[in-house]
Formats: C-alpha cells, sequence, structure tokens
C-alpha cells in the first residue's frame, strides 16, 4: 500500500501536472469561438499594490497586449502569500531587489527601496475593485503602481491618488468599504495562484512578472497574436 | 583571481534542475569560481511548501524546460532520502572535483528519467555514469562531515535571510531562481568579469 502511495505521489502526479502544463486544443477552440464572436481574450491579473513585482508585471503585460485584441483585467488583491509563511519578511524585502532588477530589464529605474504595508495602499485597491473591470480602471492600476514604486510619491498621499483617478477614470474615486478585494481574494484562492503578481490565461496562471515571455506566446497560441 | 560566485542547489527542486546546465557554463564565459552548494530541501527544514505552489511548480518547470530545449519528466520525486543521498554523494563529487558531473546527471536522472535515488540501484546507476566509485558512494551518504557541510550551508542562506534554490550569491548580493542568470550576469558585467 506503502508503495502505491509513493508511486502514486512521486511519478503519476508529476506526470499528470507535467501533461497538463501548456495550451491545449480545447483552449485554442474556446479562444477561437470568443474571436469569431468579435470578442476580446482576457488576461486577469491579481495584484497587490504593495508589491513591486506586481508593478513590474502591469508595466510589461500592459505593454504585452496592446495591439492584440486582449484586455489587461486589473484584479488587485491585499491578502496573499502561502499561508503560515516563515520567510514572508524575507521575500518582501527580496522582492524590492529583484523588481528593481526585472524594471532595468524593461528600462525602467524604480526609485522606491523601501517595503510598502499592504494596509496603507489598500484604499487603492478597494477603488480599483469597486467597479467592473474596465480598460480606464487597468490605466489607473499601471499609473498608481509607477507613481509609488517608479516616481516615489508617498502611497499615504491620497491626495495624489485622487487626482490621478481623475485624470485616469474620470470624478472621484468610490467611498471607503466599496470594493470587492475580498472576492478577488477568493477568486484567486481558488484558481490557484497563492501569491502575486499571478495572471490567468484560459486556464493557466503565471508569476507575470516573470514569465512575460510564456504569456505573450500563450497568447500566439492562442490566436491572439499582435 | 577569479570572483567567487556561490550556487545554492537543490535535488529536490525542479527549478534547480533546469539552471544546473548554464550555470555550470557560466565560468566558461565568466572569469569567476562557481561554487557548489548543496542545499537541503525547504520542505525537509521546516518551510512551508503549499500544494498549490507544488502543482504549479511543476506545470510552469514544464514550460520553462521546453523554452530551454531540456527533457522535463518522467520525474521520480525524490523528497526525503532520494534528494539527501544526492546531496551527501555531491559533497564527495566535489571533493573529486566532479559535482559538475554528478550535479548534472543525478538532476537529469531524478526530473528527466524517473530514477530513484532511494534506492541503491537507482544511485548507483548515476554514480557509475559518472566515474564515482560505488563504495565510496556508500560511506559519502553516511558521511557526518559531509552532513555538517550541508547544515552549514542552509544556515548561511537562511543567515541571508534567504529560503529558496537555485539561489546565486556574487559580492553578497542574492540572485534568485534559474531565470536570475540574466541578472547576475548583467553584474558580473559591471565588475568586468568577462573572459
Amino acid at each position: 500500500m506503502a508503495g502505491l502511495k509513493d508511486t502514486l505521489t512521486r511519478r503519476v502526479g508529476p506526470r499528470l501536472l507535467i501533461a497538463s502544463a501548456g495550451v491545449k486544443p480545447t483552449h485554442r477552440l474556446a479562444a477561437k469561438r470568443v474571436r469569431n464572436s468579435g470578442g476580446h481574450e482576457q488576461v486577469e491579473l491579481f495584484f497587490a499594490f504593495d508589491d513591486p513585482l506586481s508593478t513590474v508585471a502591469l508595466l510589461d503585460l500592459s505593454g504585452r497586449v496592446a495591439g492584440r485584441a486582449v484586455d489587461l483585467v486589473a484584479l488587485p488583491v491585499v491578502e496573499r502569500g502561502m499561508a503560515g509563511d516563515p520567510a514572508v519578511q524575507w521575500k518582501r524585502d527580496y522582492a524590492v531587489l529583484d523588481a528593481t532588477r526585472l524594471a532595468a530589464r524593461l528600462g525602467i529605474a524604480f526609485s522606491r527601496k523601501e517595503t510598502v504595508s499592504p494596509q496603507v495602499v489598500r484604499y487603492l485597491a478597494d477603488w480599483v475593485s469597486a467597479r467592473e473591470p474596465h480598460s480606464t480602471l487597468t490605466d489607473f492600476s499601471v499609473a498608481a503602481a509607477k507613481a509609488i514604486w517608479v516616481e516615489g510619491v508617498d502611497p499615504a498621499d491620497q491626495a495624489h491618488f485622487v487626482h490621478l483617478w481623475d485624470e485616469i477614470v474620470g470624478g472621484t474615486p468610490p467611498g471607503p468599504g466599496s470594493g470587492r478585494v475580498e472576492a478577488n481574494q477568493k477568486l484567486m484562492k481558488k484558481r490557484g495562484p497563492y501569491d502575486v503578481p499571478a495572471a490567468w490565461v484560459r486556464g493557466q496562471w503565471f508569476f507575470a512578472h516573470e514569465r512575460g515571455e510564456r504569456i505573450s506566446q500563450t497568447l500566439d497560441e492562442l490566436g491572439w497574436g499582435a | 583571481m577569479a570572483e567567487r560566485v556561490d550556487y545554492f542547489f537543490s535535488f529536490r527542486s525542479p527549478y534547480s534542475y533546469i539552471s544546473a546546465p548554464r550555470a555550470f557554463e557560466l565560468p566558461d564565459h565568466w572569469d569567476i569560481d562557481l561554487v557548489y552548494r548543496g542545499t537541503i530541501p525547504m520542505v525537509m527544514r521546516g518551510q512551508a511548501v503549499s500544494r498549490d505552489k507544488g502543482i504549479h511548480t511543476m506545470r510552469d518547470t514544464k514550460r520553462e524546460a521546453d523554452a530551454l530545449g531540456m527533457p522535463f519528466g518522467p520525474v521520480h520525486d525524490p523528497v526525503g532520502d532520494g534528494a539527501m543521498r544526492c546531496l551527501l554523494v555531491a559533497e564527495l563529487a566535489a571533493d573529486l572535483g566532479v559535482e559538475k558531473d554528478f550535479v548534472l546527471s543525478a538532476s537529469r536522472g531524478i526530473w528527466a528519467e524517473a530514477i530513484d535515488t532511494a534506492t541503491d540501484e537507482g544511485l548507483k546507476t548515476i554514480t557509475q555514469r559518472v566515474g564515482i566509485d560505488w563504495d565510496a558512494a556508500l560511506a559519502a551518504v553516511e558521511n557526518p562531515d559531509f552532513k555538517a557541510r550541508l547544515e552549514a550551508n542552509v544556515a548561511e542562506l537562511e543567515g541571508m535571510k534567504h529560503w529558496g534554490v537555485p539561489t546565486f550569491v556574487l559580492r553578497d548580493e542574492i540572485f534568485w531562481g534559474q531565470d536570475r542568470i540574466i541578472d547576475l550576469e548583467v553584474r558580473m558585467a559591471e565588475y568586468g568579469l568577462r573572459k
């Protein structure tokens, strides 16, 4: 019995998972149906405003979907990471260094060198998640993340972001408590990603800050070429 | 004098496996000593590894391996004795100056040939193709000095406030991930280490 369990967990399980990786004919067919009906593909990005790697993903993916019939859907979260992970703070500290190097690959210089508390930027997640996903909300998310991490704007300076909201989305941001951040977190968990930035593309997910090329490749394979 | 680059590696990490060929090629292009540092798997030292992470890692590694043109699967997950025995024999291999050959052969065996390194038959297959004496390999598995080295490697990694592999360290700067070799190369170029 132990031998059977061993075989299942060490050999059969990995084999099934490996076989399930990548774009399958069913994915292509579903994408084709969307295309034939005049629709767009969606890349859903679970991200956090306190996460510098999410900023890299927002900046990179917004460029990658441009010119394709693909919408980048911004789904902000606040709570993330593996439960009980003892290395949470180490990971957050390292993320600043790592994101700075990844941004440099894109030709972007990060200015912020310190971590940001998730609670300090919770209001931004609330604002973006309060409305149905729309390209202006994605644009606002990109601009706000860039302001925090690239331009060095104080994330607690709500007046700056109220102005940014008016410029990009129009009007005043939604009131406190109107967001659906928890719904985004629940959806992220249901689909498998345990941390951000995670991009969901027709049944597959990717750590979006480091898999931009693979996401482009997946969109190409689904028929959503630039 | 060549610059030192530490390379923290785990046989249980598929990302370590796909990093290895590129890692061991670095000294061909850069004036560095790549120092292999065997690392006990996270799950065997009490760190959180969720089921979702395990699932994602297998799928993501498959996509990355395909992009690199490396075989991935069939697999025999070595967590436990299989990983530990490879780590201990790798210390012997390092003493013999054949750690590159052993690490490449063992990691390919685990992640692309489903060799069970917890068995003598499996481990012997690996050692034979690298030319390591089987009796010496068996002695290595019981060598407390080798085990102490591995524990020291983990302590050093954690002392740098780091947790995972593959990890490269150059002048105290950490580069974590098989896909961060490019950033390491940027830094080595900045330091004028290109051959």
